[in-house]
């Protein structure tokens, strides 16, 4: 069913069809139209879960642990320094191997307070051992959601489903609603082998020394190997089902391309048009989007990137004393390749900062020159 | 990689055990112990009678409002006369007072006396069967009517001698019937007939019965209050219209006809004073003016009481004496009142220190004056070696009058309190001669700690507003004698009795069995004495301690290291 309506209400949709059961609500601008909508179906009787008020996003995401150890589908929204005051729990819900599923409603961190979008606030829970999808469209937002639940539960890591605040999170479109009994078929039920039951109490996330540990973070690290594989399948599933797909990443036309911009979220929309009218000119340029940010689809990026020689990443994220993050990502997964096109790492767009097409053609123009001026290149720095 | 330290599927996903927790008793880690241990609230303390409030508070609470009746009458068997004419010590111990509003303790404990009375519940003798030994009880104010019934409740026979034509002492005599309906005190006194107290009425010992006719039974018990007015010693005080205040309300509650001027002084600025002010009103006096010694903010009238009459149009001359009554053909005709310097009151005599400032007094004119500045003993009808020289009698921690079978309590033994420190006195007195009876020390159960409002976890309570009664529109007051406050309807006693924290004693509100992290606390059921720790898996964190709402729990230091 198509309905015209807000990216963050297309989340609670996906919610809604997933049958998540226990909910945590903590309001922060941008996600909380999300919470809202769930608040209302689960008021309304349309969606039967628990929908706890809590007073942090940490106790938000405490409650999920437990609610999730207890094997019930899990879900919350949060942003910004919402999501950083979870920092201390994301890493337990990873380390226990619960399948939650959150939205983060992408927003710059504070001071200067500001509540615009930008990248740095999920880009930096980078190491927790969560998955990461980043969103272009509200009907890619539903789709995600639906998709990460299972992949989650396959692989039994938590996922972040990241959309643009403002940009997506706000932004009205005409969005197709899946049909519930496809949702049912795509994604069965939760059946945790291992749960918190009364009647057969067990100890969990107990001590293990030395001498254990590191076993278990190989598990760890295997799954989210294994998570490439099963997103894979999940979107192409997806597609069997629904008739869309997204691909961990998304390439456009990159076949012939010599120079190829890089970029996550809404930005990647601006690019494609600033890709379409270079192509008018006969410039051979092309775009290739990261939809899976964790695990980093190495194979995928340098496969697509395989012919260019040159790439400009746009970062609308800044690790200080570095570069962009996706900057980072992308050199490191290029160096462990044989083709290692030149990278023109540029930061824009910090602070929800509209990032027009004369940016990125900057951006193009500027890589188009022999080698980075600089290591780090700053797009629209006004000083 | 170092192979095969795991074989395939050993190594679980996550740090989970591989066997239940009850395998680890982590008990054993512990070195302090919780454990259940009511304390005292602090309005059980604050009450005379000791009287567990708490305890019917959660009664009222859960509705069971004949059971909340049965547990009053242990201590008390007025509930009826108490909600409406006590003082409420209780409810100023409140510990609720400091976090918003004290409970309306009273307007509950009123609410379940007239419930009871109107479902035509009986007292009930307490176990231990008939006794042999007879007791007279002189006077049948509040601490005779209290030791009365306790002593009758422990199955001996009483007799409750009494000078006035009806039982009650000032309960009837003085405090007027718009504070306690006539219909409902005799009724609570008729309780107590039927529990098989005696009452014989308009005998005055020592005029109607020698004292010596007392003597052939085995324990007396005196509760003969104050009885006498203190004489007025100011000039005019044997002009027509003028009155004492306690023969005022005793003549005007017994039914004697009583006048009052258009314009009426009262002298005084104690409770008896009010009552006598608030009286006069009704009876139609259109000026009231209560002339007291002390300044404002020190008259030891209850604030409560001051109000009512400030409402009923009573004024108030605080900080002045009166120097003399004029009168004209033997009437009270005017009233000399001058400003003074008050220096403090005997709280057991009575007597006040005050002096007259410099400077013209003011006359004001009034058809009646009535002094209500103290009453006394009346001890003439003992012999010289029981009642001692002084004011009241002097007894022992028991209660006792020294080496005799004599005891005594109330107004006599303390000079002017309270009804409720009377109440407790009778009990007090019982309890007291029935040891003497038996032979045996028997002394009230000790208390354990009151527990003050810092003890309590103020993270589990909500402010809520105290439900008040609704008091009656001025005008239809001051045409009658109808009772002024109406009380709290039952939603509304509940209401109130949620608010209740219950301090210092378990109400089953599950928080240690909620929080305890080893899953420790088990229960029975959702109430005080039914959770169990079991201290094979409790490690003595605390939290269970920590989170209980009142202090009904406590940790100990497992091992006493030092001694
Ligand atoms: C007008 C007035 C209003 C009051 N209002 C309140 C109030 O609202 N709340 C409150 O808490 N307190 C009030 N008080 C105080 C309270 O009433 C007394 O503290 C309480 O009544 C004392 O009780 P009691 O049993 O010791 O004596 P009393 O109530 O004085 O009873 C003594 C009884 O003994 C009888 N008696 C005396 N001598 C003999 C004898 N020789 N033979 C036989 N019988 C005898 C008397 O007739 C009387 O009935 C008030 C007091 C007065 C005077
Ligand atoms: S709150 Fe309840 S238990 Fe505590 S002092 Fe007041 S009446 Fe007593
Ligand atoms: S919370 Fe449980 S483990 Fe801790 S002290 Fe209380 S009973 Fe013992
Ligand atoms: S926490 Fe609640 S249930 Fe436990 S002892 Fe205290 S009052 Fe009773």
């Amino acid at each position: 069913m198509e309905k015209v309506i807000l990216s963050s209400h297309a989340v609670a949709y996906a919610v809604k069809l997933c049958r998540a059961q226990v909910i945590t609500a903590f309001p922060i601008t941008p996600q909380t139209a999300i919470i809202e909508k769930l608040a209302e179906f689960c008021a309304t009787g349309e969606l039967r879960a628990r929908f706890i008020k809590v007073e942090s996003e940490h106790s938000g995401m405490a409650a999920l642990i437990g609610a999730s150890s207890a094997g019930s589908r899990t879900f919350t929204a949060t942003s910004s320094q919402g999501l950083a005051l979870m920092h201390e729990v994301l890493h337990w819900a990873a380390g226990a191997r619960l399948p939650i599923v959150m939205v983060n409603g992408n927003r710059a961190l504070g001071p200067p307070w500001n509540l615009g979008p930008e990248h740095t606030d999920s880009l930096s829970q980078r190491d927790t051992g969560w998955l990461q999808f980043y969103c272009e469209s509200g009907q890619e937002a539903i789709d995600t959601v639906i998709q990460a639940y299972r992949v989650a539960e396959e692989v039994l890591l938590p996922v972040i489903v990241a959309l643009d605040g403002y940009y997506l999170t706000h932004t009205t479109e005409p969005i197709d609603i899946p049909e519930e009994a496809v949702v049912d078929e795509y994604l069965p039920p939760y059946h945790p082998k291992h749960k918190l039951d009364v009647a057969d109490p067990k100890a969990f996330g107990g001590f293990a020394g030395p001498e254990l540990y590191m076993e278990f973070r190989y598990k760890m690290f295997q799954a989210m190997e294994e998570a490439q594989r099963v997103a894979a399948k999940a979107d192409l599933d997806f597609r069997r089902l629904f008739g869309r797909g997204y691909g961990l990443v998304d390439p456009y036309r990159l076949e012939d391309a010599e120079l190829a911009l890089v970029a996550a979220g809404t930005l990647a929309s601006t690019a494609r048009e600033v890709v379409d009218a270079r192509r008018g000119l006969g410039e051979k340029v092309g775009l290739l989007r990261i939809r899976l940010f964790r695990p980093f689809p190495r194979a995928e990026v340098r496969q697509a990137l395989a012919r260019v020689s040159k790439v400009a990443v746009i970062d609308r994220a800044i690790s200080f004393g570095h570069e962009g993050i996706v900057s980072q990502e992308l050199k490191a997964a290029l160096y462990g390749g044989e083709h290692r096109p030149l990278i023109y790492g540029f930061v824009a767009g910090l602070g929800g900062r509209d990032v027009t097409p004369e940016d990125l053609e900057e951006a193009l123009d500027r890589a188009g020159k022999e080698g980075p001026e600089e290591e780090v290149l700053w797009l629209g720095i006004r000083l | 990689m170092v192979k095969g330290l795991f074989s395939p599927g050993m190594l679980p996903l996550i740090s989970i055990s591989s066997r239940t927790t009850l395998d680890t008793p982590t008990g054993s880690w512990r070195y302090m112990r919780p454990l259940y241990q009511d304390r005292t609230p602090p309005c059980q303390d604050g009450c005379p009678a000791g009287e567990k409030v708490q305890g019917y508070l959660d009664l009222a609470k859960k509705r069971k409002f004949n059971e909340a009746w049965r547990l009053i009458v242990e201590d008390n068997p007025l509930p009826a006369v108490m909600g409406r004419v006590c003082y409420h010590p209780c409810e100023s111990a409140c510990n609720r007072k400091d976090y918003d509003e004290a409970i309306n303790i009273h307007a509950v404990e009123r609410f379940l006396g007239d419930s009871a009375l109107a479902q035509g519940l009986e007292l009930e003798p307490a176990s231990g069967g008939e006794r042999g030994e007879h007791i007279a009880v002189v006077g049948s104010g509040p601490a005779g009517l209290s030791a009365a019934y306790q002593l009758a409740r422990r199955g001996y026979p009483v007799t409750v001698f009494e000078a006035l034509a009806s039982p009650g002492g000032v309960l009837r005599a003085g405090i007027p019937p718009y504070r306690l309906p006539r219909p409902i005190l005799d009724r609570e006194i008729g309780r107590l007939q039927a529990l098989g107290v005696e009452f014989r009425t308009g005998i005055r010992v020592g005029v109607d019965l020698r004292w010596e006719e007392l003597q052939r039974y085995q324990a007396i018990f005196l509760a003969v209050g104050l009885s006498r007015t203190r004489p007025f010693p100011v000039e005019g005080a044997r002009l027509k219209g003028f009155y004492s205040g306690l023969e005022f309300l005793r003549d005007f509650n017994q039914g004697h006809k009583v006048r009052v001027g258009a314009r009426v002084a009262v002298i005084g600025g104690g409770n008896v004073a009010i009552d006598v002010a608030r009286t006069a009103r009704r009876l139609g006096a259109e000026e009231v003016s209560l002339i007291s010694l002390e300044p404002k903010g020190e008259l030891p009238a209850h604030p409560e009481e001051l109000e009512q009459a400030r409402r009923e149009g009573i004024r108030l001359l605080d900080g002045r004496g009166v120097r003399r009554i004029q009168g004209r053909n033997s009437w009270v005709e005017a009233l000399e009142v001058a400003r003074v310097d008050f220096q403090g009151r005997d709280p057991v005599t009575g007597a006040v220190a005050f002096t007259f400032r410099k400077g013209k007094g003011m006359l004001i004119p009034v058809e009646t004056v009535i002094a209500a500045i103290g009453q006394e003993a009346d001890l003439s009808f003992l012999p010289q070696e029981i009642r001692g020289g002084g004011w009241l009698l002097p007894v022992d921690d028991h209660g006792r009058l020294r080496d005799t079978n004599i005891f005594a309590g109330g107004d006599v033994v303390t000079g002017p309190a309270r009804a409720v420190d009377a109440i407790g006195a009778g009990k007090r007195a019982a309890l007291a001669i029935h040891s003497y009876l038996q032979g045996v020390l028997l002394e009230e159960a000790k208390l354990p700690p009151v527990v003050p409002y810092e003890r309590l976890n103020l993270a589990y309570f909500i402010p809520a507003k105290r439900a008040e009664s609704r008091s009656l529109p001025i005008r239809e007051r001051l045409a009658g004698f109808t009772e002024v406050e109406s009380g709290l309807s039952q939603g509304m006693v509940r209401l109130e009795a949620e608010r209740c924290m219950s301090c210092g004693v378990c109400n089953g509100c599950d928080n240690c069995w909620l929080f305890c992290p080893d899953l420790a606390i088990s229960r029975k059921a959702r109430e005080r004495g039914a959770y169990v720790i079991n201290y094979d898996y409790c490690k003595g964190c605390g939290i269970c301690v920590e989170e209980c709402p009142r202090t009904a729990m406590a940790l100990e230091e497992e091992v006493q290291w030092r001694r």
